[in-house]
Order: structure tokens, then C-alpha cells, then sequence
């Protein structure tokens, strides 16, 4: 089954999308990292199943914790391994990620993946004040196509992303 | 050395690197296995971040719209001309030339006009030779080397420079043929001083109209020399105190009256290599530094500069 690894610095979203997807469109699956399988109706289409796998925040700098690195570690390899990538990024804060802040850790994940990795963006937060010059910035920067706003905490734009990432399946 | 991904992931796990730095090494990595080419949007994007260069922005997104055109023009039956795209670049050193051909070598292959994209880059020595017969055989190597791709000749107007008996002029000859010859699988640039290159190019009448397109690389601002300095900074994972910002600033206008060759990015790289390293001579002696000092660069380096 392709699997869906869900990435981007911590606290834009990633968990919230995450256990809102599972509730929406799949069962949990047990097992040491957070994991989860959907099955998205498509219409005509049928329908398409992946699993979706749930990360820990990247950051830039090396943590004193050796299991926050361990998580980092995991992180990475279900980014290496994944077949699709949903890149989070917080539109209020998409200059920090991309920018020399934070070593534009978005950036580097926008340029491995996006090389890599079929890739889809997911603009979160969407319902902030400021949101929109964020998601127009991001767009600029990813191109319009391969971005979704969405509000992760009240589930608006999820359908959409959802039949997104089945699309890129 | 490249390495896999499992040893770069027990790196993260055991703090040797940090996860910015290890997704720049599995890049690296995939990039060897796949040979994947970036895909246009890709190629733009990587030259809309070079700092300035608005006038050749421009042009690269009139060709880049030009040669889409032409071959939608193409699915229809309508004629279409193939066009020259050889160049000549005029500009100091350090205005980015030569990174803006390899961008342009990325997108000629994207949009499939050059097989292979490659950059051959070579000077005057690389092609004149030492006696007669050499120059043509030497030069045709290079070419033949270049099929493909984009031959980029730095100095360019080192060729000419040597008078009548010179062997810089059977180079032009050859090279000029050789345009001919593989026009659909060469893109040649001419690059080097402004005010050599015109006298270059009057100097064989022939020459300039085999170069439609010419661009100048005009030199760097203090401002933009600045923001290129924080990409610098940026890309090696330091930042600058709002003050050392400020003395960076003062320090690149200072530059631009005494240096010889003004707006110059390389010299730049130098002024932020140096700094990193005054940074390190001062955090040397502190024995738990966080992280956030490990990154700060302070105005006191910026002084020294």
C-alpha cells in the first residue's frame, strides 16, 4: 500500500490533520509510530487506499534528547521510505520556514521532496488573520498547484486534500 | 563521500547532524540514484532566488514562454522557426554569469531543446593551440565535448586579442562553423568584460548577429549585496543581530568605493567566510554554548571585517 508521510516544523498542524483524517476516512493501525489506513471514495473511481503516517516536527538544530533525535530519526526514514508526501505548513508563519529563520527547514523539505517524492502542500491555519498573505507567499514559492488551504482543527478544506493525495496515489 | 540513508539517519540519531543537514545529504543522495532533473517550475524558481538580475529574469521568462508557444504551435501543424539561442553574456566577475548558464543549460533540457544540458565551461587556453592545425582540432573537441549542452567560453574576448597571426582567430572560425553545423544541439555564451566584449564582437562584423541575444549583468547594489550575504548566511545556518546587519551594510558600502572591481557577489562570500570564522574564535573559548549562540553572528565580527 503507498504510504503518506506527513512532514513540517513542529506545532503547524500536523497531529490535528492527522487524527482528523483517521477520524474522517480511516481506522488506527497499532504500532510503534503513528500510523493510519484510508479508504477515499472517488466517484467513479472507486476507491483508492493508502496509509497515512503521522511525524514528529522537523527542526533545524541537533536536540540535547537523545529520544526527541531518535523521533527525528524515525521521522526522516518515513520520509525516505514514503511514496507520497504531505508537506504542512502554517500559514502564518511561511516566511520562518522558508526563509533563512529556522534555516528554512520548509525549504529544504520542499526541495528534497519535491524532487523525490510525488508532494502535495497543505497550507494550514488558514482561518488566522494574516492567513492570506501567507497561503499567496507559499504560492509564489510552490507553485498555486500543488497547495491546499485548509483549517485542520475544524475540517474545512480536508475533503479536497483528501481527494488530492488519492489523485496522487 | 556519499553515504546511505541509513547511516545519515543514525547520524541524526545520535546528534552528529542535525535534521536540516541530513535532509540536504538524502537529497544528495537520491539525486545520485535517480538522476532526476528538476522539472521547469524548478529551474525558474532556483533563478527567481538569485538575488537582482532583473533584466535577465525577464528575458529567461520570454524565452521560456517563447519556446512553449512555439510548441504548442507545433501540435497544431503551424510553422515554427527554430530560433538561435546563442549568447553573449557581459558583466564583472561575480555577477553571476556562470550561474545563470547552468540554470539555462537545466531549462534548454527541460523544455527539450538541448539533449543533455551540461555546462562546458573552458577559456582561451583550453581551445587556441600551440601550432598550426592544433586550434581547429582543439576547439572542435570542446564542441564535440559540448554536443548537447551549453559551451560557455569565459574571457571570450581573450580570442581576439592577439592580432592578425594570433590563433584566437582560427578558434572564432571553427566556432562560428560549428554554430552552424549543430545549431539544434548547441547553445554557445560568450562571456566576459563589458567593454571587451563590445570591441570583441566589432571586430569580426560576422559575430554579432550570430549572438541574437545579448544580456548585461549589471553590478551588485549594496543592498542587494546584502540580502545575498544573509542567503549566505543562511544556507550555511547563521544568522545575523540586527545590529551586525546594519554594520554589514556599512562595512559592503565602504567596499564598493575602494574595491577595484565593485559589486562583486565573491567578494561577499569572503566577508561572510570570515566572519564565521572570527564567530568562531570567539565562541571557542565558552564551553556550553546553545544553539542559538552557535548560530548568532554578532557585530563584533562584523567590525573586524
Amino acid at each position: 500500500m503507498t504510504e503518506c508521510v506527513i512532514v513540517g516544523r513542529p506545532r503547524v498542524g500536523k497531529t490535528t490533520l492527522f487524527v482528523k483524517l483517521c477520524a474522517m476516512y480511516g481506522k488506527r493501525v497499532p504500532g510503534g509510530i503513528e500510523r493510519c489506513e484510508l479508504s477515499v471514495a472517488r466517484g467513479r473511481r472507486g476507491v483508492t487506499q493508502f496509509s497515512l503516517v503521522d511525524t514528529i516536527g522537523l527542526v533545524p538544530w541537533i536536540p540535547s534528547d537523545p529520544t526527541k533525535r531518535s523521533q527525528l530519526a524515525q521521522a526522516l526514514q518515513a520520509l525516505a521510505s514514503a511514496g507520497l508526501v504531505l508537506h504542512v505548513v502554517s500559514a502564518v508563519s511561511v516566511e520562518r520556514g522558508f526563509n533563512g529563520t529556522e534555516s528554512g527547514i520548509d525549504l529544504l523539505l520542499y526541495r528534497y521532496a519535491s524532487l523525490h517524492k510525488r508532494y502535495l502542500v497543505a497550507c494550514n491555519k488558514m482561518d488566522l488573520p494574516g492567513a492570506a498573505t501567507g497561503f499567496k507567499s507559499l504560492c509564489k514559492i510552490v507553485g498555486t498547484s500543488s497547495v491546499v488551504p485548509i483549517v485542520a482543527a475544524s475540517g474545512s478544506g480536508l475533503k479536497k486534500l483528501v481527494q488530492r493525495l488519492a489523485g496522487l496515489v | 563521500m556519499r553515504q546511505s540513508t541509513p547511516e545519515i539517519l543514525a547520524q541524526v540519531a545520535q546528534g552528529a547532524i542535525s535534521p536540516a543537514r541530513a535532509l540536504q545529504l538524502l537529497g544528495a543522495e537520491s539525486a545520485t540514484m535517480g538522476e532526476k532533473v528538476p522539472p521547469i517550475s524548478q529551474c525558474l524558481q532556483e533563478l527567481n532566488q538569485l538575488v537582482g538580475l532583473k533584466e535577465i529574469k525577464e528575458l529567461v521568462a520570454e524565452l521560456y514562454a517563447y519556446i512553449e508557444v512555439q510548441r504548442r504551435r507545433a501540435r497544431f501543424g503551424l510553422t515554427c522557426q527554430p530560433m538561435s539561442l546563442h549568447m553573449i553574456f557581459s558583466g564583472n566577475p561575480g555577477t553571476g554569469k556562470t550561474t545563470v548558464a547552468r540554470v539555462l543549460g537545466r531549462m534548454f533540457k527541460e523544455l527539450g531543446i538541448l539533449k543533455k544540458g551540461h555546462v562546458v565551461e573552458v577559456e582561451r587556453a583550453d581551445l587556441v593551440g600551440e601550432y598550426i592545425g592544433h586550434t581547429a582540432q582543439k576547439t572542435r573537441e570542446q564542441v564535440h565535448r559540448a554536443l548537447g549542452g551549453v559551451l560557455f567560453i569565459d574571457e571570450a574576448y581573450s580570442l581576439a586579442r592577439g592580432g592578425e597571426k594570433d590563433f584566437g582567430r582560427e578558434c572564432i572560425d571553427v566556432l562560428v562553423k560549428s554554430m552552424e553545423d549543430h545549431r539544434d544541439e548547441l547553445v554557445l555564451i560568450l562571456a566576459g568584460y563589458k567593454e571587451e566584449m563590445a570591441k570583441f564582437l566589432t571586430c569580426n562584423p560576422g559575430l554579432r548577429s550570430r549572438f541574437p541575444i545579448q544580456l548585461d549583468f549589471p553590478d551588485y547594489t549594496a543592498e542587494e549585496l546584502l540580502e545575498i550575504a544573509e542567503i549566505m548566511f543562511a544556507t550555511r545556518q547563521y544568522r545575523m543581530t540586527p545590529e551586525a546587519r546594519q554594520a554589514f551594510l556599512k562595512k559592503i558600502k565602504q567596499k564598493l568605493v575602494t574595491e577595484v572591481i565593485p559589486g562583486n557577489a565573491r567578494t561577499v562570500r569572503n566577508m561572510v567566510e570570515r566572519a564565521i570564522r572570527y564567530q568562531a574564535v570567539r565562541l571557542v573559548e565558552c564551553g556550553n554554548c546553545t544553539p542559538e549562540e552557535l548560530m548568532t553572528i554578532a557585530v563584533a565580527e562584523v567590525e573586524r571585517l
